[in-house]
């Protein structure tokens, strides 16, 4: 499969699981290692592939598992923030604590984090909140390129309409984002555009009118299995 | 809002000083220790054997000190005395063939971060967990010890070497005036650095920390070869104290060293452990040890109150974590 972001675009990834939806923004992310492919960002190939060297090249990932991939849970928040740019926030080898705890409290702010006591441990906070202080962290690491996997799940109403304003205005601020979510509507709101994959491919690529429930389920489910979409799409 | 807002600045910055209040919880223990012996045997609160609990508990607190960083980044170091028994007789022998001091100090040194790091590339390269790994070590560097002395202590340290860690400064023992410092470097690296906080991260959440950009392996080989290097440190004190390197030195003081950290605050899940806490830990200890042989009890005694020291330690530590 091979496709291209833009900045300032919000990519929706859309398919059943076990499409590598996951397995592709992780790819991505430097996590798990290519057998071949290759992933370049402003025309430049990234090498050798894994966490540190694609955080450097400004990619950062809102996993899909937050408490397992996401989270130190007795950190504090500031520590939690900071965590992949601490070189930035540090002289002679000393983390600038204060600086860091200022910027922390500045992001935090404009995601309204709440309530705003970055001191505290990241487990005492809601789901939501704990998403807002993970892709505060990539904001603090100057991330140009956001991967948020399934970013709403498990979040309440409320928090999930802060999570698309903020993807909204992180998209009209120039950054680069891949959603990946189950949540067909979810893609339909804030998506530019929709991959949809199947077995692993990209099944097809919707744009405008084209992002429909309909659409996606079409191109997701295999083909032989086009009685059980007809009863789907007339479900929903 | 602003009510709201504010009580959360408030409740904020209590959570700041809730590590100190964990701390604080340890100094209440030692308290009660110091205060219940004190009121047993009046010999145990007298200046010179408070300053000689310090001294006892000096080795101890300097080995511990690297245990707790190794604990905090969810590992154990089960290895410590053997490289510390490696580093000891090693050092002595260059000592005693004439080499300069600073080179023998330097080599015992080395010797302790050449272990670390052997235990820390096969547990964070290599994938091999770190109990089996440093049991292996125990077993291997003892028997490097053995093997290099053929069993037999090596007498003959120089007084110059002596007087370094049998000396004080302003009345204070210069082994507990080393590792305050020690404690002062791990302290500021655990709380003050990226190493610290990488630490703290990999002990807590592994996979978390990975793809946060932390690098997990070379934090955790960091972690064992500080490990490796402090307990080369209380080897080189023990060896000017006694004048002599023995390759049996250092038998079971992995044990008192988790003990220390543990009684400190350090999980043994990683993530949380003081520095403060685990000097504590290691001065009740000391402190547990002197009280009873100044009231004669048996050393069977001795260990079954350290037993029952720790476990109280956990419990107390666990309900306050669960309130």
């Amino acid at each position: 499969m091979s496709f291209s972001l833009y900045k300032g675009e919000v990519l929706g990834i859309s398919g059943l699981v076990g499409a590598g939806r996951t397995e592709l923004l992780r790819l991505i992310a430097g996590i798990d290692r290519p057998d071949t492919g290759s992933i370049s960002l402003h025309g430049v190939r990234l090498r050798r592939p894994n966490p540190r060297a694609a955080i450097r090249a400004g990619i950062g990932l809102l996993p899909e598992e937050r408490k397992r991939d996401g989270i130190i849970p007795e950190r504090s928040v500031v520590s939690n923030l900071g965590l992949p740019s601490l070189p930035k926030f540090s002289r002679f080898g000393v983390i600038r604590r204060r600086l860091l705890e200022t910027e922390t409290k500045r992001l935090m702010r404009e995601l309204q984090l709440k309530p705003l006591a970055v001191n505290r441990p990241i487990a005492t906070f809601s789901g939501g909140n704990q998403q807002k202080i993970i892709i505060g962290r990539w904001l603090a690491a100057s991330a140009d390129v956001l991967l948020f996997d399934e970013p709403t799940r498990g979040i309440d109403v409320g928090a999930k309409a802060e999570i698309y304003s903020v993807l909204e205005t992180l998209a009209a601020e120039g950054k680069a984002i891949i959603v990946v979510s189950s949540e067909m509507q979810e893609l339909i709101r804030v998506a530019d555009r929709v991959l949809v994959m199947r077995d692993g491919r990209i099944s097809a690529t919707l744009t405008d009118d084209t992002i429909t429930e309909n659409d996606m389920l079409r191109w997701a489910i295999p083909q032989g299995s086009t009685a059980t979409l007809t009863q789907s799409a007339s479900d929903t | 809002m602003n009510t709201q807002s504010h009580s959360s600045t408030v409740a904020d910055q209590n959570r700041r000083w809730r590590i100190g209040l964990r701390d604080a919880g340890t100094f209440i223990g030692l308290l009660i220790i110091i205060g219940v012996f004190s009121a047993l045997t009046p010999v145990f609160l007298t200046a010179p054997n408070l300053l000689n609990i310090l001294q006892q508990s000096s080795i101890n607190a300097c080995i511990a000190l690297g245990m707790t960083l190794v604990i905090v980044s969810g590992g154990i170091d089960l290895s410590v005395g053997p490289i510390a028994a490696l580093a000891a007789v090693v050092a002595a022998t260059l000592m005693v063939s004439d080499v300069p001091i600073v080179f023998a100090v330097f080599a015992a040194l080395g010797i302790g971060a050449a272990c670390g790091l052997f235990n820390g590339v096969l547990i964070a390269y290599a994938g091999l967990q770190p109990f089996i790994v440093t049991l292996g070590g125990l077993s291997l560097y003892r028997s490097f010890a053995l093997i290099y002395t053929d069993g037999n202590p090596v007498f003959g340290i120089p007084n110059e070497f002596r007087a370094l860690t049998n000396g004080t400064l302003a009345g204070v023992p210069t082994p507990v005036i080393i590792v305050c410092v020690l404690a002062i470097i791990c302290w500021i690296l655990l709380n003050k650095t990226p190493l610290g906080e990488y630490l703290l991260a990999v002990g807590g959440n592994r996979e978390a920390a990975r793809i946060a950009g932390v690098p997990v392996a070379a934090t955790r080989v960091a972690a064992y070869v500080i490990s490796g290097v402090l307990a080369a440190m209380a080897a080189l004190i023990l060896v000017g104290r006694l004048g002599a390197a023995e390759p049996t030195l250092g038998n079971l003081w992995e044990l008192d060293a988790i003990a220390a950290a543990a009684i400190g605050g350090a999980s043994l899940m990683g993530g949380k452990g003081s520095i403060v806490g685990t000097i504590l830990g290691a001065i009740i200890l000391g402190a547990l040890r002197n009280g009873l042989t100044l009231m004669n009890v048996q050393a069977f005694y001795q260990l079954l109150a350290t037993g029952v020291i720790i476990i109280a330690a956990m419990l107390i530590d666990s309900a306050t974590r669960r309130s």
